[in-house]
């Protein structure tokens, strides 16, 4: 009895497991895809909410925004880390809405122009028409005091620029508020342990902090697997050929002046820079054993 | 004094011609109501500008919008169209319609505590649907807002989008929605999976003006010199 091609039953059995796993690799896939969009749909949310909470800052109508109540100060340092500066934007415009300061600490109301041009002129210091500065109105109704506008300036430039969501898990510094920073100086100033507090301070990582980091960020890449090389650049071995002995004279730049604009011995627009010979002699025969890739010119 | 009457009449001018605007807006929310199938009096559409100048403004003479709020019921043919087929899990499905609530916002500029007052109001009351007519833009903030107070539809207008009808304008072909069940009998006659269909987003104009949700399908009827009429079908997005 022939064979007939079709009834090859071992065929369904191979490709019933290939294709169940190309459907479960598919359903990965979407997974994986699902759950980055919940994600950034979560952060969005608590973003949402921060913001809303922030509205109602300070909690005390009479708090001075120089010398905040302490347990707001941590409620805007933690709510303000996943914030983009695009997001603190629309929420000081949310706060001028509200009729408050555009700065989350202050309890003030914000300023108000009596007037609806679009545009104001501020006197400023020096004489003539290059004191006067015009600023939009919406942008001189944002703050309170000019005080206020740098606080609040002062905590914008230290957000991150990259969505919350695309951080991954590096966390970002802690946040610093204007008063902080100059209350630190002061005390630094007055403090007889300078020293205590300067290493305190002291921004520069340690080696197995910039491991630990570099490690994070190859994870985040997706190429874990990648030995991370402790700073993350190719280890280049650069060794001078410095043996040049007799045989292998090149010929001497004959004259200086080509060197100065680029003459006819520059390679490209490179000049390759020639020690002078007096340097050669001196270092001829400490390593002879490098000289094997060199052409003998003659 | 002269000046002062001067003064005196330039703010009534502005009163008035806000008043002007606000009048016809509020005519084309009410058209727009009626064209989704709201239950509407012909009058209510067709107010007068001395009828509305005399139910709207304040003593002064200035329009008054807390006064301008209203709220309508479907008629039972929107019930019905707007209600699912029945199937085997759900053998009775509710119309996904109900009262919807029109307000006109007093406030100049809307943000998330203006929004969210509203969507409290909508929801206390029970209504389904709630359209916040606002002065200027709403705040980016405001907006994501509505997306969170599902299942309470809101929708937000500027007074200036809706001066002039724009279904009305002849460039502007008929837009109908379908029901469930002429959605499922349009699928079967075109052998076509609705994800075939050509598409119209929800915020489109005219779709905003009909509220379409994701999933709808409208037809499209336009005129044409060869056929008379010609009917497209866009599955909303």
């Amino acid at each position: 009895m022939p064979h007939s091609i079709l009834k090859n039953f071992s065929i369904p059995n191979t490709s019933a497991s290939p294709a169940r796993s190309r459907e479960d690799r598919n359903k990965e896939t979407a997974l994986h895809h699902a759950q980055i969009l919940q994600q950034r749909k979560d952060v969005e949310a608590l973003i949402l909410a921060s913001t809303e909470a922030l509205l109602e800052l300070p909690s005390s109508p009479t708090a001075n925004p120089a010398q905040p109540h302490p347990q707001d100060i941590s409620l805007v340092k933690n709510s303000l880390k996943p914030f983009q500066p695009s997001d603190y934007d629309l929420l000081i415009e949310e706060r001028n809405i509200n009729k408050l300061c555009g700065y989350v600490l202050c309890p003030n109301s914000n300023r108000h122009e009596d007037t609806k041009a679009k545009y104001r002129i501020l006197h400023g210091k020096g004489r003539g028409s290059d004191s006067l500065r015009f600023v939009e109105r919406q942008i001189l109704e944002r703050w309170c005091s000019d005080d206020c506008g740098k606080r609040a300036l002062y905590i914008k430039v230290q957000l991150n620029e990259e969505p919350a969501w695309s951080r991954g898990g590096l966390s970002g510094g802690e946040i610093l508020l204007l008063d902080d920073e100059r209350n630190i100086q002061k005390q630094l100033e007055d403090d007889s342990t300078l020293i205590e507090k300067l290493s305190s301070l002291d921004m520069s990582l340690e080696e197995d902090e910039v491991v630990a980091r570099m490690k994070a960020l190859a994870i985040e890449r997706g190429d874990e697997k990648a030995p991370s090389r402790s700073f993350g650049l190719a280890e280049v071995d650069v060794r001078e050929n410095e043996n040049l002995n007799g045989k292998a004279s090149a010929p001497e730049p004959s004259a200086k002046e080509g060197n100065a604009n680029g003459g006819f011995d520059s390679i490209e627009g490179y000049t390759p820079k020639f020690s002078s010979k007096k340097m050669r002699d001196s270092e001829a025969g400490n390593d002879e054993d490098e000289d094997e890739d060199m052409m003998p010119t003659i | 004094m002269d000046n002062q009457d001067a003064e005196r009449a330039k703010i009534a001018a502005d009163a008035d011609r806000e008043l002007t605007r606000l009048w016809r807006a509020w005519r084309t929310v009410h058209q727009m109501c009626q064209d989704r199938g709201y239950e509407i009096g012909e009058e209510e559409v067709k107010i007068s500008l001395d009828d509305f100048r005399k139910n709207y403004t304040d003593p002064s003479g200035a329009p008054d919008r807390k006064k301008m709020t209203t709220s309508f019921r479907p008629t039972d043919a929107m019930l019905a169209k707007y209600t699912a087929i029945p199937t085997k899990v759900e053998p009775d499905p509710q119309p996904q319609i109900g009262t919807i609530w029109i307000e006109f916002s007093s406030d100049a500029s809307i943000g998330i505590k203006q929004m969210r007052a509203f969507a409290q109001h909508v929801n206390q009351h029970n209504f389904h649907t709630g359209i916040l007519v606002t002065q200027a833009s709403i705040t980016p903030a405001a907006l994501k807002i509505i997306p969170v107070v599902l299942p309470s539809i809101i929708e937000t207008f500027q007074e200036q989008d809706l001066l002039v009808n724009i279904t009305h304008h002849e460039l502007v072909p008929t837009h109908e929605l379908l029901s469930a069940e002429q959605k499922v009998e349009l699928l079967k006659r075109y052998r076509l999976k609705e994800s075939q269909l050509p598409r119209i987003q929800v915020g489109d104009p005219v779709a905003k003006y009909l509220g379409l949700r994701k999933g709808q399908v409208v037809k499209i009827i336009r005129r044409s010199e060869t056929a008379g009429r010609y009917a497209s079908y866009r599955w909303a997005i």
